[in-house]
């Protein structure tokens, strides 16, 4: 139980952070430099690193550990963005990255153990497909398909976030490195 | 050992893996600083950097001497650099 509670307490303090880096850091940038692109999609969503991390780590507990830090941040973009979203929208993204890492961890040769397959491009893989599947199942719920926002939009912004927030992992792991 | 440390130990693993895959670790960047230094003095120094010009070389003050040392043998083995003149510590880039 105790276990439960810290990894509960690291994926609620890691999703949070990162969706705060998100909407007060690079939304702002975004807006500015591109503002072509609809505010809805962010092109560097640091939040899906976080739930691919933590379906890769914890497996189908992390749907579980996932959920309130979900929910927190789905009725506080509602009330900042003044956007209508389904209920259940902070779930499918939940669960489709879980997907995503749990279908690629189906391939034999890849597996959760084995490193030497470079790991992390694997993951990225997992969140591109998470991504996809994410995008589809907004797309149901809102009724409506769009490839080049639901789909494009959100991979991108998605695998993109990913990619930067393990980048920032090196230099989080080399910093402590340098300060113990 | 400890679940959660096993899991610590597999994110490091994972970060260490992709820190070497795209070039941004620190043992790349010294190895990067140690080409680039004999390159340099090798275009100064009539074909070949000493030893004791590379430990005080710009570019490579942020690393310790024994890790200096270190690369020059590694790099050596792998072919990156090569010794040259009839004494040792003295080194030019492989062709």
């Amino acid at each position: 139980m105790k276990e439960h509670i810290q990894n509960f307490i690291v994926v609620t303090i890691a999703y949070l952070v990162a969706f705060a880096l998100t909407t007060a850091v690079i939304a702002p940038i975004q807006s500015i430099y591109l503002s072509a692109v609809p505010p809805a999609i962010s092109l560097l969503f640091l939040p899906h690193g976080v739930r691919i991390l933590a379906a890769y780590f914890f497996g189908w507990h992390s749907i579980l550990y996932l959920i309130p830090s979900g929910y927190l941040t789905h009725f506080l973009w509602i009330e900042t963005q003044g956007v209508d979203l389904d209920l259940t929208a902070p779930m499918v993204s939940i669960i489709a990255s879980y997907i995503g890492v749990k279908l690629i961890s189906l391939i034999p040769s890849i597996g959760f153990r084995d490193f030497n397959m470079s790991a992390w491009k694997w993951l990225l893989l997992a969140g591109f497909l998470g991504s996809i599947f994410n995008g589809l199942g907004h797309g149901l719920l809102q009724n409506e398909f769009s490839l080049s926002t639901q789909i494009l939009g959100y991979a991108i912004g998605d695998v993109s976030g990913q990619f930067a927030l393990m980048i920032a992992l090196i230099y989080y792991f080399r910093y402590i490195q340098k300060s113990v | 050992m400890p679940r959660d440390l096993k899991k610590l130990a597999k994110l490091k693993l994972l970060v260490t893996r992709m820190e070497a895959d795209l070039g941004l670790s620190e043992h790349s960047h010294l190895n990067r600083s140690l080409v680039t230094a004999v390159a340099d003095l090798n275009s100064k120094r009539a074909g070949c950097a000493s030893t004791s010009d590379l430990l005080e070389h710009p570019l490579l003050q942020e690393f310790s001497r024994p890790s200096i040392f270190r690369a020059l043998k590694a790099m050596e083995v792998s072919g990156e650099i090569k010794k040259v003149g009839p004494v040792r510590g003295y080194y030019a880039p492989a062709q």
